[in-house]
């Protein structure tokens, strides 16, 4: 595992789920809302990305120098940022130091709060109601979908298959619960949380529970397809390269 | 139509997963072999004669994929399996060799014009030991790959990406175009003096694209630059051996492999394969030690003197063209008729179907599955196989299943087909 691409597997894919989890958890919503804020992670040989905090809602995006950012934190390389990631180190604030003390500066602030409990819920701590197991599965999903992206990018071996993947939108979907496509264009792999409106090639699990066993290892995606618990269609060449990016994901969502 | 239900393979299907991996792994199993969906595919069967098979839930099917290859005079063939019950009476697997694998390599080396043979089990094992016997009579390393190649599933034969592969695994890949000559002149230019084998089938003949045949002249100079370079040509006929020509496919398409690597249809099912070479580079074959436990098993030797013998008779490649030309002849014009644009590619023998109305596939799979569903067993996205046994009685049932199928594909897609 490179600690690197970790690096950009927890910008994009772990934090890039913030915006399915305010999305779906109420309380995560509520705590959202109280912030509108823009957060910048730059980390020296790693990712640099924005999380933007508005009206409720959160989105993930790369370093982009037309949106302004509240707060600038920068990370000495990526298994420092990686360390802030876990929670055993913090990042250094370039920009908005009171502003990053109230919303991350300790256990009890915002982002702290938020980030603890999504993290607990996709680990399945404390997960013991139906809804909650359903919303750990759903993130879990997300988080699974939006690292492909990042591995297919930035891993040695995940970007040999992610540049093989031929160019067009896989639609990755639990059935009726979840839809996220993985876009290849020019070689780069890219991910949304959406429905993808004209997908060259289809993975649906065809439950949640199917889709939480096969995250969680459980079962392995041949013995789902097997049974007719994963449908694959459309352009083959596709989820064949993709499932080699797929195999990498444990390793650096774990 | 009746369309069938596949309730015993799902329930077998069940029982397979708890004690085998995926159930059925490999090119047989649903993932590999891209059943699409896979309520459309029965998963086991229970018998096959000839041209048809019947699945565990006894549905009657055309088959086209004949085991992926190795169903060449038919299934239970009655003269292959006559030769081989009459050699298991003798021997099998034994301390030493029956002498029928003498009377099996000359017979072979006869019919494909090669110097000699060396028998193995399947075409993973010959195509290795191919490229092994290139490089210890070279000295040299790298290997030339086609693009789109399948030559097995050992490590060498795969991408770095592929689980279980090591990077260090494909460090002596090279890769080019088929068909591309300039290509293959740069590549042994910048690679000079290492390049140990140029590995292609005979003509490119891969999964989810349309297959393509050797260009004029194409295998006389890939012949000629592997000639001036010390290069070993190694023909992979593991897939089209025996369905072209009797006399190995580098004989049906004009040129002389160095080494020639056999197995599917060698023996109409029964497990052997082969690498046959030219004389020059058989003391490096006998250099190398190269064995297995089943290697030199009589029963499929048997069996492939039988199976050789019957397709020498009955012209099978002509056969083999006349049906797979009727075929396609046909499904041709069903599709022309319905305004379907379906791609027929690759040798008769062996021919490839593609829908290409769509930048997904989908169509094409939803017209196989429902071909499938009504009893032509035909494949998504791998070539198809004909056999001996196939007559024009059967390709006529194929069509009617064929026509309907693709009638309710094109119906259930107005915003393609106005």
């Amino acid at each position: 595992m490179s600690v690197r691409v970790k690096a950009y597997v927890n910008l994009f894919a772990a934090m890039g789920v913030l915006e399915k989890f305010v999305e779906l958890d109420a309380e995560a919503k509520e705590i959202a809302k109280q912030h509108n804020l823009v957060i910048r992670f730059q980390v020296k040989g790693g990712p640099d990305g924005q999380l933007i905090f508005k009206d409720g809602t959160v989105k993930v995006i790369p370093y982009n120098d037309t949106v302004k950012s509240d707060i600038h934190l920068y990370c000495a390389g990526p298994e420092k940022f990686n360390e802030v990631v876990d929670g055993k180190g913090m990042p250094i604030p370039l920009k908005g130091v009171f502003k990053t003390l109230k919303f991350m500066g300790s256990s009890d602030s915002p982002f702290s709060v938020l980030t603890g409990r999504m993290g607990d819920i996709m680990r399945g701590k404390g997960v013991d109601t139906p809804e909650l197991k359903k919303l750990s599965t759903l993130l879990a999903f997300y988080a699974m979908s939006a690292a492909i992206a990042q591995i297919g990018n930035e891993d040695e071996i995940g970007s040999l298959a992610g540049k093989r993947i031929p160019e067009g939108d896989i639609s990755l979907e639990i059935k009726d619960a979840a839809y996220a496509t993985i876009t290849q264009k020019d070689g780069k792999l890219t991910c949304k949380f959406e429905k993808a409106a004209n997908p060259r090639a289809i993975m649906a699990f065809t439950s949640i529970e199917v889709a939480s066993d096969l995250i969680n290892g459980r079962r392995d995606a041949m013995s789902c397809l097997s049974m007719g618990d994963l449908e694959m269609k459309g352009y083959i060449p596709m989820l064949d390269n993709l499932n080699k990016v797929l195999n990498l994901v444990p390793k650096y969502l774990s | 139509m009746k369309t069938y239900t596949y309730n015993k393979s799902v329930s077998l299907m069940e029982r397979a997963g708890k004690v085998i991996p995926s159930g059925v792994y490999g090119h047989l199993g649903p993932a590999e072999g891209c059943m699409i969906p896979t309520s459309a595919y029965p998963f086991f069967l229970s018998r096959a004669e000839g041209s048809l098979m019947w699945d565990a839930d006894g549905n009657r099917f055309i088959d086209y994929m004949c085991g992926y290859g190795p169903n060449i005079t038919g299934y239970c063939d009655p003269d292959v399996d006559a030769a081989a019950i009459e050699q298991i009476k003798k021997s099998n697997c034994t301390t030493l060799p029956n002498t029928i694998m003498v009377d099996f390599a000359e017979l072979l080396t006869s019919t494909v014009k090669k110097d000699w043979a060396f028998f193995a089990k399947n075409g993973g094992d010959v195509t290795s030991f191919a490229v092994m016997i290139a490089r210890y009579y070279t000295g040299k390393k790298k290997i030339i790959f086609v693009n789109g190649y399948y030559h097995g599933v050992a490590p060498w034969t795969q991408k770095a990406d592929s689980p279980g592969t090591l990077q260090t695994d494909c460090m002596h890949a090279l890769y080019v175009d088929f068909n591309n000559i300039e290509q293959l002149k740069k590549v042994i230019e910048e690679n000079k003096d290492d390049i140990a084998c140029f590995i292609s089938t005979p003509y490119m003949h891969g999964n989810f694209v349309d297959n393509v045949l050797p260009a004029p002249g194409y295998w006389q100079a890939v012949r000629k630059l592997c000639t001036d370079n010390n290069i070993v040509l190694i023909c992979d006929d593991i897939r089209c051996g025996f369905r072209l020509s009797l006399e190995g496919s580098d004989n049906f398409y004009g040129f002389e492999a160095d080494l020639i690597c056999f197995c599917k249809a060698l023996a109409n099912g029964y497990n052997v394969s082969a690498l046959c070479g030219k004389d020059f580079i058989k003391s490096a074959a006998g250099s190398i030690m190269y064995t297995g436990s089943y290697w030199m098993s009589a029963v499929p030797f048997a069996a492939g003197i039988a199976n050789i013998n019957k397709l020498k008779a009955n012209d099978a490649t002509n056969h083999f063209r006349k049906m797979g030309t009727m075929l396609t002849d046909g499904l041709q014009k069903i599709a022309k008729d319905k305004g379907v644009n379906l791609s027929v590619s690759g040798e008769p023998a062996m021919f490839y179907l593609a829908i290409k109305d769509d930048d997904t596939l989908l169509l094409h799979q939803e017209w196989i599955a429902e071909c499938v569903k009504r009893g032509a067993f035909l494949t998504n996205h791998h070539n198809h196989f004909i056999n001996l046994s196939l007559t024009p009685e059967l390709v006529n049932e194929t069509l009617v299943i064929c026509d309907e199928a693709m009638g309710v594909m094109v119906k259930n897609h107005p915003e393609v087909y106005k």
